[in-house]
């Protein structure tokens, strides 16, 4: 199995690469270094050959690859940077076939020595009378036999030759009456075909392999994808309790705007960054730090929102106050009108998320009766 | 004999646990034994010091400080030593559960997933039990502040009021009201109460009462207000929350009791049962299962919004 070797090979080098890349970025915290990293994925995207790979992908604006990634990112809000998005599209077809093809091997390897074991099974009952053997001595045997007369040899030869070969053979190495020694070449020439038809390489995986690339290739984009479609179907809900807060808070006399603020940055986890750096440059600059936190989001409510808030902290408190409440009660009264009747985004996501594993996890429930029922089927003859 | 060791490793941590159990809660009279209380607070410390050593695994600081901020519901005196003994015994259970499973199948990809899964679970479903008590205290909020405002409308005292509000409304929420009214600094305790719970109209309640307690004004008419905002709200949340707690609490079942199930089933049906996975479909079976757990599972978690 030189697959197997080169495959064990390809892994460890692999993980030395990673590991390598990962402690000469970020070097253990000596006795001048104080400040203590935290991985980033996105210095990593300019380290090294990944580096020029991206710069040579998406360096060039006007490049079409480029123009669709930006393009994007900037459409469905992406939490991912460029360069990242890319390196991780790079990475992950490489690292998901690498896993499939040991994987593979692996399970090959367990069939195979699984059909070795079984070669004999029964005709050991027959001799020793005991119920329970672990196979390895029929793996042996089948072992002995193949290197007593070689794997080629006996590949090209047909079956009834084969058969010929290895009743003259058997007998050098295992004693037994002639009925057993028919019983066990018939066997070994069974397993013999088996194993042969294992190991000869299918067309099924080189279509697996193929999916698992286009799979790979697309599972960043589909993971920015869920994200933004959660947030949007949350963003409803964290734009009333926004409201809600805001118009408690402000008729509170002596509770200042930037309290307010804060408490709002508390309350969302949505919106949690863009409140973060608002909150930094309120005090300096009211104006523009309201500005900017209008312009970063899309939603038309938290929009108003803002503008309210504007309103609130640099004209009239009591008027802004009475165009929230208003607002309010009309939104409140469609909201609660819809509510029973619309069916929730999240929970549809959710059973989507749970219904493979839950089918996988009955069907393995189910799989013993169901293989009972075949194999009585199968006994059964017409 | 793997039974036998499994037996020995269960009772001698069951052993530890009541001992450290009977140090942390002291049940004598604080009047009538304060030397002993002085000399368990001693033991404790040492005893902590030594528990804390887990902390040096990688991951560990960060669980820690959410268990923290999750124990503060509790009324246990020493959250620190008590959040040390739930790591210590999740890990055990957590390395039981490695030694039971890594047998089970033959092939080393399925190792590793049993592994990973059995380092996760535990965690998690302690984090789902955090996040089914929280609900049922929010839930709790609005009667919170109802009381809060009966008892005040009488009292027009702000830390006896809370301390009022903490005897009528008893069990272990009570005992912690009780607890912050009897502090010095009454808040701090009760916003970094308030972060624990992590609630937004809890969090509004607790600005209010210090608004009032700074600069005055009309206590009563804001709490009514806050009072009509959190059940408008409430009717249009619903009790959606939960439902995806209850999705994340099934997938785990699912994923730990499908193949003691099926093994129970083939036992009963075939006399074939054996406690390890040979045959290669099977062993793909498995992974496929606990691949697709660990996703759903990671997919739930960011659906749920808290």
């Amino acid at each position: 199995m030189y697959l197997n070797i080169v495959l064990s090979i390809l892994l460890i080098g692999l993980s030395c690469v990673i590991i390598g890349v990962v402690i000469n970025k970020y070097p253990k915290r000596g006795r001048f270094k104080n400040i203590r990293k935290e991985l980033n994925l996105l210095e990593l995207s300019h380290y090294g050959i990944i580096g020029k790979l991206i710069d040579l992908l998406i360096g060039d604006k006007n490049s079409s690859i480029s123009k669709w990634i930006s393009g994007f990112c900037k459409k469905y809000e992406s939490i991912i940077h460029e360069r990242v998005l890319v390196m991780l599209k790079l990475t992950i077809p490489i690292v998901l076939v690498i896993i499939y093809l040991s994987v593979y091997i692996t399970n090959l390897n367990n069939d195979v020595e699984n059909t070795k074991k079984d070669l004999s099974q029964s005709a050991y009952f027959m001799l020793l009378g005991d119920s329970k053997t672990s196979g390895n001595e029929n793996a042996e045997l089948y072992e002995s036999i193949i290197n007593g007369l070689g794997e080629d040899v006996l590949k090209n030869l047909t079956d009834e030759k084969r058969k010929e070969m290895v009743r003259e053979y058997l007998p050098k190495i295992h004693n037994g009456t002639s009925i057993e020694i028919n019983e066990l070449t018939e066997r070994f020439n069974n397993t013999f075909k088996n194993v042969q038809l294992m190991k000869s390489m299918n067309l099924s995986v080189i279509i697996y392999i193929f999916i698992l690339i286009l799979l790979g290739l697309f599972l960043p984009e589909s993971y920015v994808l869920f994200v933004y479609f959660v947030n949007r179907a949350k963003i409803e809900k964290e734009v009333i309790k926004l409201e809600n807060l805001f118009s408690l808070l402000a008729d509170i006399p002596g509770f200042k705007t930037d309290a307010i603020l804060k408490e709002m940055e508390k309350s969302t986890k949505l919106f949690i960054k863009k409140f973060n750096i608002c909150n930094k440059t309120f005090l300096s600059d009211k104006k523009s730090a309201l500005t900017d936190l209008y312009n970063s989001v899309s939603n038309k409510r938290f929009k108003n929102l803002i503008m309210i808030i504007e309103k609130y902290c640099l004209a009239d408190k009591s008027s802004a106050l009475d165009i929230m409440e208003r607002q309010i009660k009309e939104n409140n009264d469609k909201t609660l009108l819809l509510a029973n009747e619309r069916i929730d985004v999240l929970e549809i996501i959710a059973l989507f998320c749970i219904a493979p594993q839950m089918f996988l996890s009955f069907f393995i429930i189910i799989k013993p009766l169901f293989d009972v029922s075949m194999k009585a089927l199968s006994s059964y003859s017409f | 004999m793997n039974y036998v060791l499994l037996s020995i490793v269960i009772i001698c941590t069951a052993i530890v646990l009541i001992i450290l159990g009977f140090i942390a809660i002291n049940k004598y009279d604080k009047t009538e034994v304060k030397k002993r209380e002085i000399y368990s607070k001693i033991k404790i410390n040492k005893i902590n010091k030594f528990l804390n050593l887990i902390t040096l695994l990688p991951f560990y600081k960060k669980i820690k400080k959410y268990f923290l901020k999750n124990f503060e519901f509790s009324r246990f005196e020493n959250i620190d030593f008590v959040v040390n003994i739930v790591l210590w015994a999740l890990t055990a259970i957590s390395i039981i559960m490695i030694t039971q499973t890594i047998n089970y199948s033959a092939v080393w990809y399925n190792k590793i997933l049993f592994v990973l899964l059995s380092l996760c679970v535990p965690f998690y479903f302690t984090s789902l039990l955090f996040e089914v008590h929280k609900n049922r205290i929010n839930k709790k909020v609005p009667i919170i502040i109802d009381e809060f405002k009966t008892v005040f409308a009488n009292n027009k005292r702000v830390i006896a009021s809370i301390r009022e509000t903490g005897e009528n409304l008893g069990g272990s929420l009570g005992k912690k009201f009780i607890t912050i009214s009897m502090c010095g600094d009454v808040d701090a305790k009760l916003e970094s109460f308030a972060n624990s719970l992590n609630n937004v109209w809890f969090n509004a309640f607790v600005q209010i009462v210090r608004q009032y307690k700074e600069n005055g004004g009309d206590l009563l008419a804001q709490l009514y207000k806050l009072n009509n905002t959190v059940s408008t709200y409430n009717n249009i949340e619903k009790k959606k929350n939960m439902k995806i707690i209850m999705f994340e609490i099934f997938v785990v079942l699912l994923a730990v009791l499908a193949v003691p199930i099926s093994n129970f089933f083939a036992e009963a049906f075939t006399d074939q049962a054996t406690n390890q996975f040979i045959d290669s479909q099977s062993n793909k079976l498995i992974g496929y299962l606990i691949v697709l757990t660990l996703v759903s599972l990671a997919a739930l978690r960011s659906l749920r919004n808290d």
